[in-house]
């Protein structure tokens, strides 16, 4: 994936649009499941991803991809999750993070998704990132700029705090 | 209980492959004996599974409405113990009503009183005419009485 994407990048730059759509095609799925998760709206996390390719746009010609295109929009959408969510917290505004769906009508999907909304942004966006979108503890050390040890503990905690709220909901 | 907690991480620690051959062997042994963490492991799994399962999220506008229907359906909760919450347009407009209410039934009150009033004072003012007359002629046919019985006496 990684080659594909940075040879669609070296032709958008060359000047082929339908390579732009590639990449578009190729992410925009794993990065909206992330950002509707995280921010607990599907709409919102729509916005997100949209918000991450036009600054993707805004790169061309002086893009430099250090690891992947792929850890790039991640990190990008990632940010912009994040910032959303302080400002709403800064306005007073709660939202569950919950996504209904016609798959979701069963009892465990919907009672974790009421267990993630129990979790505070930072523990939620870390379970994310390795549950959902399988990030390896050494990425996620690498792309959070935290030691592994680190990781690993909150990791553990998070997944401790889920198993109690999991037992409480029950 | 301190030991279940050692295996605990033990547990989260093999969801991210980082025990080592011995460790693994350990923990196999450990849940052997320990439902509790049998139980954790089984359910850190399950929700490891539930959170990669999870749906895909819907368009903006479906998912509004069926979030809709949906809230419904979970909502088992007995009526009074539910918050109603009213949109501000509905709350305006009622709050209007209400105050257009009190205005007709206070105010409105206070206006009729008088009306009424002014009405009992000028239908007894007319009564008192209307009377005043036959009194008159009344007193006028016994002044005229007595002044024929008078003349005839």
């Amino acid at each position: 994936m990684e080659d594909r994407d940075r040879l669609d990048w070296r032709l958008f730059e060359e000047g082929d649009q339908t390579a732009f759509d590639r990449i578009f095609q190729r992410h925009r799925r794993h990065l909206l499941k992330y950002c509707s998760y995280m921010t607990g709206n599907s709409a919102v996390g729509e916005d997100v991803v949209q918000e991450t390719f036009m600054r993707l746009l805004e790169q061309k010609g002086s893009l430099t991809i250090r690891s992947s295109l792929k850890d790039w929009l991640f990190i990008c959408a990632r940010n912009h999750s994040l910032n959303l969510l302080a400002k709403r917290r800064r306005m007073e505004q709660s939202l569950p993070p919950v996504i209904n769906n016609d798959d979701c009508r069963s009892e465990m999907k919907w009672l974790l998704q009421e267990v993630l909304g129990k979790l505070n942004n930072d523990e939620r966006d870390l379970i994310l990132m390795r549950e959902q979108q399988q990030y390896s503890i050494i990425e996620m050390a690498t792309l959070l700029g935290i030691s592994r040890e680190a990781v690993r503990v909150r990791l553990f905690r998070i997944r401790k705090k889920m198993y109690e709220l999991g037992k409480r909901y029950r | 209980m301190k030991e279940c907690e050692y295996f605990e991480r033990l547990i989260s620690d093999s969801m991210d492959d980082l025990l080592s051959a011995d460790s693994k062997a350990e923990l196999v042994e450990h849940l052997l004996d320990c439902e509790r963490c049998r139980h954790f492991e089984e359910t850190l799994s399950m929700q490891r599974q539930l959170l990669q399962d999870l749906p895909e999220p819907v368009p903006a506008e479906r998912h509004s409405t069926r979030m809709g229907d949906f809230s419904i359906e979970r909502d088992k909760r007995p009526l009074w113990k539910r918050r109603i919450s009213v949109p501000l347009p509905v709350a305006a407009v009622l709050s209007i009503v209400m105050l257009a209410g009190w205005l007709f039934a206070f105010g409105g009150l206070s206006v009729n009183k008088s009306d009424e009033l002014r009405r009992d004072t000028s239908t007894r003012a007319v009564e008192i005419i209307r009377l005043a007359p036959k009194s008159a002629v009344k007193i006028d046919n016994v002044k005229s009485d007595s002044l024929n019985s008078r003349r005839v006496i």
